[in-house]
C-alpha cells in the first residue's frame, strides 16, 4: 500500500510545531519501511528549513547495546539538528515541548567534511576541531514517549532541543570511553555513565553517523555538531527544575528548566 | 540468642555450603527485625571465624537510590568480607556461589582506624591510604534473589567474593564522584556509572559505615578493605564470562569466572 509520506511528514510537523501527543504512525499505516521513515524524517525537516531554520548537525539515537535491544535492533539511528532546537542560554522552556527528558551526551564539532561508507575512527579524529559537554532534550511526539523503530525514526529521534557547554575541550585531553558523567536534578544524583555506554567509544558513534548519512547522501559538513548518543537514561524534567551535569576532566554544565 | 536466630543462620550456611537456595526467611518469619537479621550474619561470621577464616574487611549494600527503593528503605547496609573471598586482578575464579552477579565498585583501603561517632566524608579520605577499582561479585542464597532487606542482610548483604585491581591510588587527586567505571562482560559495555552513584560520594557510604559499626561496638580498623558500593546495576555472570571493569585513572581489574564454577 502506498502512503503518502508528505501527508505524513505534514501531521508530524503539526504535532511537533503545536507540542501535541500522536499514535503512533505503526498502528495507522502497514508497511512503513525504515527508509520510508527516513523520507518522513527528511520531508518534515525540509518544512522547518523552508520556515528559516538552518540544519546544524547531527544526532545518534539507540547508541546502547539496551536500548536497540529494546526496540529489537542491531543498529543506531539518527536524527538532523536544527538551529531552532540549539538553546542559547542553558534554560529550556517548557513552551513547545510535551514529555520531555534529557540526556548527558559528548558532542563533537567538526572543522572538516566527513563522508563516505569507509570513514575511520582516525578520520574522525583528523576531522574534529572539539568536544564539549552537552545536554540533550528529547520529546517523542508518540503517546506515552512508547514507539517502534520506524515511528522513532520518522519524528527525528525525538530530537527537540540541545544545549553545549561554553567551554570546548581538546578531543585528546581525555579517554572518551572513560569519562564519567553524573547528573544531578535538584541536587540529588539522578543517573551516573560513563562514554563507554555509547558505542563502547562515542568516537564510534561518528563513525557510524557519516556511514548512515552515506546512505541517504548526506555528510558532516564543517562547522556540524553531532551529538553522539546518551550516556545514561533519559530523565523527565518539570518546570522549576534545575539538572547538574558534570564531565570527568571536561567541565560541566547546567540547565534550569522554566514553565 | 534465641534458638530461631540460630536455626536460621544455620539454614543460610547450609545453603551456601550446598549450593541449594532457600526460601526469603521473611516467608515464614515476617516479623524479624533489622536487628535479628545482623545477628544472624554475626552468628554466621563467627562460625566462619572459628573455621578459620578472617575477617579483611567490609561491604556496603543499597547505596543508590533506585536499591533503596526496590526494597523501600532509605539507609544502606553492610556484609563482611573474609580472606577466602578475595581474588587478584587477572584470576580464574573458581568460588562456589549459587547466581552470582558483578557489581563496579570502588574499594577504600584504610591506613587509620575509623571510629566514629562523627566519621564524615574528609575523615574517610584522612584515614584512607589508596583506592582500587573493585568487582564485587555478589551473590545470595535467599532462591531467585527475592529477597527483601531483612533477608539480604541475614544472608552478609549477599556478599560472593571480590576482585581488586593491583595498583593503589591515593585519593588526593582522584574525584571520586565523577570518575568513571565501564563493566564489560565478554568484550561488551554492559554497565557504566561514575562514583557519585554511591550515596553522591563514595566516602559518605564510608563514613556511614564507619559510625554503623562504632556502634555495634566493632569500629574499622587500619588494613581494612571496604567496598563501598555498586556504581551501576548488578550484570549475571555465568561459566566462562570475562568481566573487565576499568575505572579511568583508577586503572582496571578482570577476571575470568572459571568453567564450572557457579552453579553448573
Amino acid at each position: 500500500m502506498a502512503h503518502s509520506l508528505q501527508a505524513i511528514a505534514d501531521e508530524l510537523y503539526r504535532h511537533q510545531t503545536s507540542a501535541t501527543e500522536l499514535k503512533k504512525l505503526t498502528l495507522r499505516y502497514d508497511g512503513l519501511t525504515v527508509d520510508d521513515a527516513y523520507e518522513i524524517q527528511r520531508l518534515t525537516v525540509q518544512k522547518y528549513i523552508a520556515e528559516g531554520a538552518r540544519l546544524v548537525g547531527w544526532k545518534m539515537g539507540l547508541t546502547s547495546k539496551a536500548k536497540q535491544r529494546s526496540v529489537g535492533v542491531d543498529e543506531p539511528i539518527f536524527g538532523h539538528l536544527l538551529s531552532t532546537m540549539e538553546l542559547e542560554r542553558p534554560v529550556l522552556s517548557m513552551k513547545g515541548l510535551i514529555h520531555p527528558r534529557v540526556e548527558p551526551e559528548i558532542a563533537f564539532v567538526f572543522r572538516s567534511r566527513l563522508e563516505g561508507p569507509h570513514v575511520t575512527a582516525r578520520d574522525v579524529w583528523l576531522a574534529t576541531e572539539c568536544v564539549v559537554p552537552a545536554v540533550e532534550v528529547i520529546d517523542s511526539r508518540y503517546e506515552n514517549f512508547s514507539f517502534t523503530l520506524v515511528d522513532v525514526i520518522a519524528d527525528n529521534a525525538s530530537s527537540a532541543r540541545f544545549y553545549l557547554a561554553d567551554q570546548a575541550v581538546s578531543p585528546y585531553a581525555c579517554r572518551l570511553d572513560e569519562v564519567g558523567v553524573v547528573m544531578r536534578v535538584n541536587g540529588e544524583v539522578a543517573q551516573t555513565g560513563a562514554g563507554a555506554a555509547v558505542l563502547g567509544h562515542p568516537v564510534r558513534s561518528v563513525v557510524e553517523q557519516v556511514r548512515m548519512l552515506t546512505r541517504f547522501g548526506a555528510a558532516i559538513e564543517p562547522g556540524m555538531v553531532v551529538l553522539t548518543g546518551g550516556i545514561t537514561e533519559a530523565v523527565y524534567v518539570h518546570p522549576g527544575d534545575r539538572v547538574e551535569i558534570a564531565f570527568a576532566g571536561m567541565g560541566a554544565l547546567e540547565l534550569d528548566v522554566t514553565e | 540468642m534465641s534458638e530461631r536466630l540460630i536455626s536460621l543462620a544455620d539454614a543460610l550456611r547450609r545453603a551456601e555450603a550446598e549450593r541449594a537456595p532457600i526460601p526469603p526467611l521473611t516467608d515464614d518469619h515476617a516479623d524479624l527485625t533489622v536487628q535479628d537479621a545482623y545477628r544472624i550474619q554475626q552468628l554466621n561470621v563467627e562460625k566462619r571465624i572459628a573455621m578459620g577464616d578472617r575477617v579483611v574487611g567490609h561491604k556496603i549494600g543499597l547505596t543508590s537510590k533506585p536499591m533503596q527503593l526496590q526494597l523501600g528503605v532509605s539507609e544502606p547496609d553492610f556484609g563482611h568480607l573474609f580472606q577466602s573471598m578475595w581474588f587478584e586482578s587477572g584470576s580464574a575464579i573458581d568460588f562456589p556461589l549459587i547466581q552470582p552477579k558483578v557489581e563496579p565498585e570502588i574499594a577504600f583501603i584504610l591506613s587509620d582506624d575509623l571510629v566514629g561517632p562523627g566519621v564524615d566524608l574528609h575523615r574517610v579520605l584522612a584515614a584512607t591510604r589508596a583506592v582500587v577499582p573493585a568487582i564485587e561479585v555478589i551473590d545470595s542464597r535467599i532462591a531467585d534473589w527475592k529477597i527483601r532487606l531483612v533477608d539480604t542482610i541475614a544472608d552478609n548483604a549477599s556478599a560472593g567474593c571480590f576482585v581488586l585491581g593491583h595498583l593503589p591510588t591515593p585519593v588526593s587527586g582522584v574525584d571520586l564522584e565523577t570518575v568513571g567505571g565501564v563493566l564489560k562482560v565478554n568484550g561488551e559495555v554492559v554497565q557504566t556509572g561514575a562514583g557519585a552513584a554511591v550515596m553522591g560520594h563514595p566516602a559518605k557510604a564510608v563514613a556511614w559505615l564507619a559510625n554503623t559499626l562504632t556502634e555495634l561496638g566493632t569500629p574499622l580498623r587500619a588494613g581494612h578493605v571496604v567496598l563501598s558500593g555498586a556504581v551501576s546495576a548488578a550484570v549475571p555472570i555465568h561459566p566462562g564470562d570475562r568481566v573487565q571493569l576499568s575505572f579511568g585513572p583508577l586503572g582496571a581489574v578482570e577476571f575470568v569466572w572459571a568453567k564450572g564454577a557457579g552453579s553448573e
